[in-house]
């Protein structure tokens, strides 16, 4: 046998460079294009576009939405959805105007923000619940949950905003700069780090992608699937109370609108970034996706300024995107399915095709 | 050459990093059985999955597919199209059975062969069902259609997958094309599968027939083709061979006289019980004790819906069950794998597919699962650790490529299930269960896991091989139990451990059991 184990090896530069796929770098690839088009050719937008502060405006406004995407990302790892996400933190976000409001926590807007984590924490536990014990598909679930949260909100709000409860003090928490950028930029970019660590350092992150890779497979192998859906679920809930309470901070205000219209542009974001540097849900890529979506959208409301543009250009990448990816990740899309393979986790889910096609043969 | 029912010219795949397949030129005549065989990775499937479409291959190939049932009439194929075979009369079943696991057997079949329909255009699912009750039952089957096929034991879905492929099978089926069908079959089914192959051979159906079990090439084929490597080595009349020069001609040299080894001398007398079950009953297993002692190697065997599918899972805790499983006297609780898998125990279980790997995951990833405590140190996965411990592993079991990043379902069916055991065995498990623990699995690398099975048992654990290749259990085990009905029917020992015996008893008890 040892004779022959090399046998079928091709030479070791020529593999790494076919390794090598576009596909994985079209963030990037495509971020660079933008910054040459809007900011070096297109005169309507060069003069703005590169400007300091544009950048910085552009970040910043990111930032809730990362918060979510981070959110999203630990469960989908496990191979969850949780779309209750952005109602969550449009719930967080009020949960906290109404602590100062009422000012009856101790230990001011850092003891609000901790009961308001604490409550989104609830929610989460619920989630879980719903989907480990219950048994009921994460999908619906969170759906569901979603939908209650967003009834609570206005039944306690009246659909009224709530401005100009939060001190002078913990709105600069959101609004100074450090760095060049907005404080706001640097919670996203620690909380990153944080998710990232756990998902690719840790047993924990390991046995979250073993529960999506295959949930049988890693019961088997002794891992306790419920409790890693369910943990997942709840730290998902954290991450939408981190980002409604960076949304305070930065809006001095909040209001039971800004929740829900969010839950796309994270799961889009979440979507592009798994195709990215590594096939499969990643924090990296997905940050590199934000940004990219982030500065793309830019460009095109200074060129055509109309709320219209950003859906429609976070649809159109979001799809151009899995698509290239899959292209160059050599999946073959049309009636080719590999009949040894089974669907795997949500990363082949993302950049093959997800309808139920049938193999005629196999 | 026109005496050809298909003919394959000049074939090449390269996958990244690899060649697959190396300008193959194969031959198959009609209404003869062409075995097809080769080591693990050596391209059988991909030579089988270009031609089913699911794959291109390298510019330059061509195949052609003679149709017999057509006056003779010559098709070419077009190779990587999905259809092109199908059309042209070639079925297959893959190694994996491609099969829709939720759906029924009605379903399953249905979808390969177009629903039948009634007077309004909607589908009638009643004389579907009476359809696929009708198929299987040719075969030899008595499954309710309707059940959902992830349910059905591996060798009934087995059974549909060959079912499917036969469907309208004396009207346009020129070539029936079968990878690995007998991986996981017991010896009395796999006598049923060579009734159907040579019934269909009989009406003029050429069959090509990939297997790792050299006996039963023998015993079917007409002709073999072997590839090494991805290279085709040579295709010879079975006649003109025998089992040693077919094992030089796959592994390229003579394998040592593994087979002649004797372990099985008093093993058991005066050990210490690793594993003591009492009462152990599930949905198909009845009042079952076992009690294993430490080294000693125990095989269960039987036919299918005997309970020997499910000892395994029964034992490790992964089905429900009632009755009390011990491990060194500790008792250990049902439906909670990992506390089965903290109590020491261990399986590797038959649906590779369905419950064994991760296909998404690294080769890496798939086998570091059952234990991470050695890479977490002071607050971080070492991944460089835990990639120079799996690069042993992978050179200790011989699997090729020797890629500890690449994805698991990306390796040759074979080498994922080294992967399998090599995942359980890094553990140093107390009590190792393995269930079908070399289906898909070359002669060499059989080899090399029946020596680590043993290994494990020398080091004093209590082994359970659950098997339908009576051979291995004669090979591994001290002690062998033939199940029927949920029941262990008889225990064979020492001397009384032969293929004959076991055969013999399985099919006794199997008559006893339909009489
Ligand atoms: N989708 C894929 N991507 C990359 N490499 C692949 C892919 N499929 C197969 N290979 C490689 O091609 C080689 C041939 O694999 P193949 O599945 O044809 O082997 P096989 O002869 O069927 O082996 P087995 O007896 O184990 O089933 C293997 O080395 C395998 O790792
Ligand atoms: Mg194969």
């Amino acid at each position: 046998m040892s004779t022959t184990a090399d046998a079928g090896a091709v030479d070791p530069p020529v593999n790494r460079l076919r390794n090598v796929s576009l596909g994985r770098y079209s963030a990037l690839i495509l971020l660079a294009l933008f910054f040459v088009y809007f900011g070096l050719i297109d005169s309507t937008t060069k003069d703005v576009f590169t400007d300091g502060s544009n950048i910085k405006v552009t970040l910043a406004a990111r930032v809730t939405i990362g918060f979510l995407t981070l959110g999203l990302l630990v469960p989908l790892a496990a191979g969850i959805f949780d779309l209750s996400i952005g109602a969550m933190m449009g719930f967080a976000s009020m949960v906290l105007a109404w602590i100062e409001q009422e000012n009856r926590v101790p230990g001011g807007v850092f003891g609000a923000s901790v009961v308001t984590i604490l409550i989104c924490m609830v929610f989460g536990w619920v989630n879980g619940f719903l989907v480990v014990k219950l048994n009921i598909n994460s999908f619906i679930a969170t759906l569901g949950m979603s939908q209650v949260i967003t009834a609570a909100m206005l039944w306690r709000s009246d659909n009224q905003r709530i401005a100009d409860v939060f001190s002078d003090e913990f709105q600069d928490l959101g609004r100074k700069e450090f760095l060049t950028q907005s404080l706001s930029v640097w919670y996203l970019l620690g909380a990153a780090i944080v998710i990232w660590y756990m998902l690719e350092y840790t047993p924990f992150g390991r046995k979250l992608f073993a529960t999506g890779g295959n949930p049988d497979a890693a019961r088997l192998a002794g891992v306790r699937t419920g409790r890693y859906i369910w943990t997942a679920l709840i730290i998902s809930s954290v991450m939408a109370a981190l980002g409604g309470i960076v949304f305070d901070m930065r809006q001095g205000a909040a209001s039971p609108q800004t929740g829900p219209p969010l839950l796309f542009p994270a799961f889009a974001a979440v979507f592009f970034g798994a195709t990215q540097i590594r096939n499969r849900p990643n924090v990296w890529g997905t940050m590199i996706a934000i940004v990219t979506l982030a500065f793309g959208a830019k460009g095109l409301q200074l060129k055509s300024p109309g709320v219209w543009v950003e859906p429609l250009f976070n649809g159109l990448a979001l799809a151009i995107a899995v698509a290239f990816a899959s292209y160059q990740g050599g999946l073959r899309l049309r009636r080719k399915r590999d009949p040894e393979v089974p669907s795997g986790n949500l990363a082949a889910t993302v950049s093959s095709r997800t309808d139920l096609d049938v193999d005629p043969s196999g | 050459m026109s005496g050809s029912v298909l003919e394959i010219r000049g074939l090449s795949k390269t996958f990244p990093g690899q060649h697959a397949l190396i300008n193959v030129d194969f031959d198959v005549a009609p209404g003869e059985v062409h075995a097809l065989v080769g080591q693990n990775g050596s391209g059988k499937s991909t030579l089988i999955k270009i031609l089913a479409g699911y794959h291109d291959p390298a510019p330059g190939a061509s195949a052609s597919v003679t149709r017999q049932r057509r006056g003779g009439e010559l098709t070419h194929l077009r190779l990587g199209d999905a259809r092109a075979a199908e059309e042209a009369g070639v079925r297959f079943v893959h190694q994996d059975l491609g099969l829709v696991e939720t759906l029924g057997a009605h379903e399953n079949l249905a979808l390969g062969a177009g629903f039948l329909t009634n007077r309004m255009g909607t589908i009638s699912w009643r004389q579907e069902i009476k359809r696929a009750r009708a198929a299987l039952a040719d075969l030899g089957y008595h499954i309710d259609p309707r059940k959902p096929v992830k349910e059905l034991s591996a060798a009934e879905r087995t059974g549909i997958a060959i079912a499917r492929a036969l469907q309208n099978w004396d009207r346009d089926v020129e070539l029936l094309v079968l990878d690995e069908p007998t991986a996981s079959l017991p010896g009395p089914e796999v006598e049923r599968l060579f009734d159907v192959i040579r019934t269909v051979k009989e009406r003029g159906v050429a069959v090509v027939y990939v297997s790792h079990h050299l006996d039963e090439v023998f015993h079917i084929a007409d002709r073999v083709t072997v590839l090494r490597d991805g290279r085709k080595i040579d295709t010879v009349p079975t006649s003109t061979l025998d089992h040693d020069k077919l094992v030089e001609l796959i592994v390229g040299r003579a394998l040592y006289a593994e087979f002649a080894t004797d372990l099985s001398e008093g093993r058991a007398g005066g050990r210490k019980v690793v594993l003591a079950a009492r009462g152990l009953s599930s949905s198909s297993l009845l009042h079952l004790d076992l009690d294993v002692t430490e080294g000693e190697i125990i095989g269960v065997a039987g036919i299918t819906g005997s309970g020997r599918e499910e000892v395994a899972r029964v034992l490790f805790g992964a089905l429900p069950r009632t009755g009390v499983v011990q491990i060194g006297g500790v008792h250990v609780v049902g439906d909670r794998p990992d506390l089965s898998v903290r109590a020491g125990l261990a399986m590797v279980p038959a649906d590779r597919k369905q419950v064994g790997i991760m296909p998404e995951m690294a080769v890496r990833e798939n086998m570091t699962l059952t234990d991470l405590q050695p890479y977490w140190i002071q607050g971080l996965l070492r991944v460089r650790k835990e990639r120079s411990e799996v690069s042993t592993w992978l050179d200790t079991l011989d699997v090729r490529p020797r890629q500890t990043e690449r994805l698991i379902k990306t390796l040759s069916g074979g080498n994922q299930q080294k992967v399998l055991i090599a995942k359980w065995l890094r553990v140093k498990p107390k009590v190792l269960v393995l269930d079908e623990p070399t289906q898909g699995v070359d002669v060499g690398a059989k080899a090399d896991i029946h020596r680590l099975v043993d290994h494990a048992a020398e080091a004093g654990a209590a082994v359970i091989v659950c098997s339908t290749d009576t051979e291995e259990l004669v090979r591994l085990c001290h002690r062998v139990v033939v199940m029927q009905r949920g029941v262990a029917r008889a225990v064979l020992t020492g001397d009384e451990i032969t293929v004959d015996r076991i055969n013999q008893l399985q099919l006794q008890v199997a008559q006893e059991a339909t009489a």
